[in-house]
């Protein structure tokens, strides 16, 4: 029950990415504009996107996670 | 015997690979008591194929020439479809295998899983990482930033302290005086094709092996079969939770903090290679960092190298300089766990040091923790026959 | 464990549960393998910054004499530019039961090519110059006679031996199925055509 919790608690936690992915995107389309102006070395120029995709990664991984746990939990019951 | 569609017959007549299957995975017999730090030699294999997989899709786009290997990495970057997910996949798993490695290798000298009869094991294992630090190094080299040129070129020029053949060995290596675009050419081959051959060929021999003598377990005794249960459903049910947890560490690195305050991608690197001015302060990867400084400790060229060298052979002895009589750290005495202690911090301490400039304290911080390290060795037949070892039990109890 | 334990203790597990979690786990990692697959298949699409389909090419066809054949390059293809002869032209009407789709019926030409020269002037054609079997480039016979002792001039692909006609129709039992390809273009004036666009 309490890492069922723990679970829970951590799906809720990855909707921080999104917020944080919405928030963030405003920010680097400016920080781009300035960034193009620093030709010759490596420039990361997809990084809104990086954010998005990373939130909607983490929250599978998240689901995968109770999942797994409880898939965990069911099959160890054998060794109790 | 469970039923059968007749290609599978038909299949298995021929080629029995689900008993290879069932051997080494569903039937494999794993001591019941294994913890966490036993899900590191699965993570490894994890990182393993995400490496392998982002490594190829890598390799159609870069291009291993000293013009165009930069702007080639620029064009990955910015162009390629999803090519920022390829890389940074590649540039965290890097640091992700390594981390992985360190903790597998810490819960095996943790446990004494190198002593009888896992000794072979072990010295496979630290061949193992020995070829990952040389895939790990060559892979440095590939963006021709300015530390990958640096860095190569200190490394490379090690070797050239070897007596009699040093000189010739690194003009050798290095196909030229100087680290040129040949150069980079052949770290990607090395990168490409040998080393991550001779890893996977090692992989698979590390883990027959292992499933030949059996798994330790944290109490480090000799188990019977009544002590152990089926990998499967058992141990995968259990790895997948820590597969998933390190998934999500993963993807967090990953999407929001690829470069990782400048360890896992170096800002230094970002600037094409430039072979008439040396960047401030040159320093390998984190992952080689801790012999990087064992070699700054040394003021002496030849020692230092032969140090640094020595560092990783006594890696190697390990299971031959412990005489305890038992084998996991739970019953052995208490100068192993100060001894262990001292090392784990003389190895995080050194790791450190190495990205750091070396000012006079640096150095000399980087001399008292070498000597930490290697009195850890040194010493270990001493302390672990000295002290006395705890009574261990016979059975893992229920 | 033991056997017997095993067995008082099978009697707790709901074996429903059990089951359902395994699928459930099997289907969501397939669903995330499958996924991650997507990136690594969509990098090797060429990107939107390398995609060259708009791509024209101006040529000029002041320079060529009736029965000269050149070739330029369009969107990493050969194209090719032919003048025909007079001769040339009056030949591409007894073809008609020699060829696989004399009428080219099968869309491999602009609606403005779709005539039995395929092309907007009879005296120009302008054909994408890859076979349509397995895409070697054909090579340009118009001597009558070279490549069998009926040819009448056209294109010959020493890949796999099909044989086209001077407008790039097919022969029939050929490996190659259907006509050459006839790239949009225009004439921008009498002496100068635009690979790539209609209008
Ligand atoms: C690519 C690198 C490696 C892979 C894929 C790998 C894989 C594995 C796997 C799957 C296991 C069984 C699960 C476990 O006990 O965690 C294992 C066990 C072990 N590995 Fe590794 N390993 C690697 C590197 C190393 C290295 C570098 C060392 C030592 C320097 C090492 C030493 C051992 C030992 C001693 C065991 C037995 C542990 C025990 O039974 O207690 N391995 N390895
Ligand atoms: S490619 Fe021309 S005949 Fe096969």
């Amino acid at each position: 029950m309490k890492r069922f919790c723990l679970s829970i608690c951590f799906c809720l936690m990855t909707f921080c990415p999104f917020i944080y992915a919405e928030k963030e995107g405003l920010n680097i389309k400016i920080e781009q504009t300035i960034k193009k102006e620093m030709a010759g070395s490596i420039q990361d120029t997809h990084q809104a996107e990086r954010y998005w995709i990373g939130a909607w990664v983490l929250l599978y991984l998240a689901v995968l996670l109770v999942l797994a746990t409880l898939l965990k939990q069911e099959y160890w019951k054998d060794l109790k | 015997m469970p039923r059968r569609g007749p290609f599978k017959t038909w299949f298995y007549t021929r080629m029995p690979i689900h008993k290879f299957w069932q051997k080494h995975y569903v039937n494999y017999l794993a001591p019941k008591n294994l913890n966490f730090w036993y899900v590191f030699g699965s993570l490894s294999i994890v990182a393993l194929v995400m490496q392998v997989v982002s490594g190829f899709f890598l390799t159609m786009f870069y291009i291993p020439t000293e013009e165009q290997a930069f702007n080639s990495i620029n064009n990955i970057m910015q162009k390629v479809n999803y090519g920022w997910f390829i890389r940074y996949m590649h540039t965290t798993g890097a640091s992700a295998l390594f981390i992985v490695i360190y903790l597998h290798i810490y819960r095996s000298i943790m446990y004494g899983s190198y002593k009888y009869p896992r000794e072979l094991l072990w010295v496979i294992g630290v061949t193992l990482y020995v070829a990952i630090l040389a895939e790990g190094f060559t892979g440095y080299a590939l963006p021709w930033g300015q530390m990958s040129f640096w860095a190569t070129s200190v490394i490379l020029k090690l070797f050239g302290t070897i007596p009699l053949i040093g000189k010739q060995l690194v003009i050798w290596l290095q196909g030229g005086d100087a680290v040129t675009g040949i150069t980079l050419h052949r770290m990607f081959a090395f990168h490409v094709i040998l080393f991550p051959l001779i890893i996977i060929i090692l992989t698979l021999i590390h883990i027959s092996s292992l499933h030949y003598v059996g798994s330790n377990n944290p109490l480090g005794i000799d188990t019977s079969k009544k002590d152990c249960i089926n990998y499967h459903p058992y141990y995968t049910a259990k790895n997948l939770v820590g597969i998933v947890i390190f998934l999500i560490i993963f993807a967090l690195v990953m999407f929001y903090k690829p470069s990782m305050h400048g360890f896992f991608i170096e800002p230094t690197n970002n600037i094409p290679a430039d072979s008439l001015k040396s960047p401030e302060n040159i320093s390998p990867a984190w992952y080689l960092t801790p012999y990087y400084s064992i070699l700054r400790a040394v003021p002496h060229k030849f020692f230092g190298a032969v140090a640094m060298a020595s560092a990783i052979a006594f890696l190697f002895i390990l299971p031959w300089l412990d005489k305890s009589p038992v084998r996991s750290i739970h019953y052995k005495g208490t100068l192993s766990k100060i001894a262990l202690l001292f090392f784990v911090v003389s190895f995080l301490g050194l790791g450190y040091l190495g990205t750091l400039t070396p000012t006079p304290i640096n150095i000399a911080l980087c001399r008292i923790l070498s000597l930490i390290y290697f009195l850890y060795f040194i010493l270990m037949p001493y302390y672990t026959s000295y002290e006395k070892a705890k009574i261990t039990p016979k059975r893992i109890s229920q | 464990m033991d056997d017997k334990n095993k067995k008082t203790h099978d009697a707790h597990i709901n074996l429903n549960r059990r089951q359902f979690l395994t699928k459930a786990t099997t289907a969501a990692s397939a669903v995330g393998l499958a996924a991650a697959c997507f990136p690594f298949a969509a990098s090797m699409f060429p990107s939107m910054k390398k995609v060259t389909t708009k791509e024209t090419v101006k040529v000029d066809l002041s320079d060529m004499k009736p029965g000269d054949q050149k070739t330029i390059q369009w969107q990493d293809k050969p194209v090719w530019i032919v003048r025909r002869t007079q001769k040339d032209l009056a030949n591409l009407k007894k073809l008609n039961n020699l060829l696989q789709d004399p009428l080219s019926k099968v869309n491999q030409q602009p609606k403005y090519a779709d005539n039995l020269f395929r092309s907007i002037k009879p005296e120009w054609l302008v054909v994408v110059g890859l076979c349509t079997h397995l895409g070697c480039v054909p090579t340009y016979r118009p001597e009558p006679g070279t490549v069998s002792k009926k040819w009448e001039g056209g294109f010959f692909c020493t890949c796999h031996g099909s044989k086209f006609d001077l407008s790039g129709r097919v022969y029939k039992g050929m490996p190659a199925p259907t006509n050459l390809v006839v790239p949009p273009y225009k004439f921008i004036n009498d002496a100068t055509i635009l690979i790539g666009r209609s209008k």
